[in-house]
């Protein structure tokens, strides 16, 4: 028979291995979606076992650059469902 | 001339050819030889200095002194200094300095001279990423390229010259204006009674009217600047880390901003990019746009006529 102190000694050990468990869980977890976006940047620019340079998105935590519009200030459009006209100009593919 | 255009009464349409492209402009009736010649003239300044296909441009002779100091003129530095910092700020996904592997895949004359196909490669890809060595010395006006990169600034370039264009009709007057250069459009004021200047998207006669009340459009694709290189296909948009043609899924990308040169490099940038994260390219730069996949699905972005919704071909 398991004497009082027995048992709490086995809880703790039981509370002891859920806790590494759910730190490596969490470990897991963020070493995968790590290496999902990793894979992701990767597969979007290609990869070759010759490659010169390292190309990645910027992260989209960054703060963005001036370079462009970012809040989409600079350009417009009008209400699209207005009775079409002709076209003035097309662009093509360059 | 393509018949189904319409010119707004007001303004006066004139054509000619430049960096590599048809250049069609819109200006007021008023001054309008005037106004279209001095488009005309910035264009070939633009083109004498900035063609690498040019062999007496600026930029070839930067180009040809890879490695030492080169002193440049304002258009060359200014249009080094945008590309770099496009560069910068799309993570390289958009590359200058990929003439090497252009010339490499067979781009190494204009497109017009080009013609059926291509000699074969010499020689493995090496990818891009020399822009990040690239020394600009602003104050004392020179460049240097590192020794073994040189410069490809067409698509920019001509995003730029049509900015500049259409900041030289605003100086001169115009109210209200338009310069498209091939893939590359952007307007100024409306047309006169008119809420919006009615674009046809590259996409042949059937392709989508966007009603553009102000900025820029840029469309980068495969579909015109290919050609055969031996038995492979090649097109002109390179995926600097391969340093070979994008291969990302998507047919073309057209984007919207602010400026021809930001819509011009977007739309590059997510072409590169690829189908899976193109669309996020775009929505990170602030830009709107299109996305077209190999499949004919259509992906639309931010502010883009009925962005939200995707349409299959």
């Amino acid at each position: 028979m398991e004497s009082p102190d027995t048992r709490a000694h086995a809880r703790r050990r039981k509370e002891q291995r859920l806790g590494i468990l759910r730190r490596r869980a969490a470990l897991a977890s963020a070493l995968g979606f790590a290496a999902f976006v990793g894979l992701a940047a990767q597969h979007a620019v290609g990869s070759a076992k010759h490659a010169a340079t390292r190309v990645t998105l910027p992260s989209r935590v960054a703060t963005p650059t001036r370079y462009f519009d970012e809040q989409q200030s600079g350009s417009a459009f009008s209400d699209p469902s207005a009775a079409p006209l002709p076209p003035v100009a097309q662009t093509h593919v360059s | 001339m393509s018949p189904d255009l319409d010119v707004p009464s007001g303004l006066v349409s004139h054509r000619f050819r430049a960096m590599g492209s048809d250049i069609h402009v819109l200006v007021p009736e008023r001054r309008a030889p005037e106004r279209a010649d001095a488009v005309e003239a910035l264009f070939e300044e633009w083109e004498a200095a900035l063609s690498r296909f040019r062999p007496e441009s600026e930029l070839s002779r930067l180009n040809d002194r890879a490695g030492a100091p080169v002193r440049v003129g304002p258009i060359l530095l200014a249009a080094v200094e945008a590309s770099l910092a496009a560069a910068r700020a799309t993570g390289g996904l958009f590359d200058p300095t990929l003439r090497h592997e252009l010339v490499r895949i067979g781009y190494g004359r204009s497109f017009d001279e080009l013609g059926a196909g291509a000699a074969e490669a010499v020689g493995g890809p090496r990818g891009g990423g020399g822009w990040r060595r690239v020394v600009v010395d602003r104050a004392g006006g020179t460049i240097t390229l590192p020794a073994g990169t040189g410069f490809d600034l067409g698509g920019i370039a001509k995003g730029m010259a049509v900015d500049a264009a259409l900041e030289l009709l605003s100086a001169l007057g115009a109210d209200a204006a338009l310069v498209s250069a091939g893939g590359d459009l952007a307007v100024h004021g409306l047309p006169p009674g008119r809420r919006a200047w009615p674009i046809l998207v590259a996409s042949g006669p059937d392709g989508p009217v966007v009603p553009l009340v102000r900025g820029a459009l840029a469309t980068s694709g495969k579909e015109r600047r290919r050609w055969k290189q031996g038995r492979v296909e090649r097109h002109h948009l390179v995926n600097p880390e391969t340093g070979e043609p994008a291969a990302g899924g998507l047919r073309r990308v057209t984007a919207v901003g602010g400026s021809c040169r930001a819509a011009e490099v977007g739309a590059t940038a997510a072409f590169v990019a690829g189908r899976r994260l193109g669309a996020m390219m775009l929505a990170h730069l602030g830009l709107a746009g299109m996305l077209v996949t190999e499949t004919g699905r259509e992906v639309r972005v931010g502010r883009w006529p009925g962005a939200g919704l995707e349409r299959a071909a």
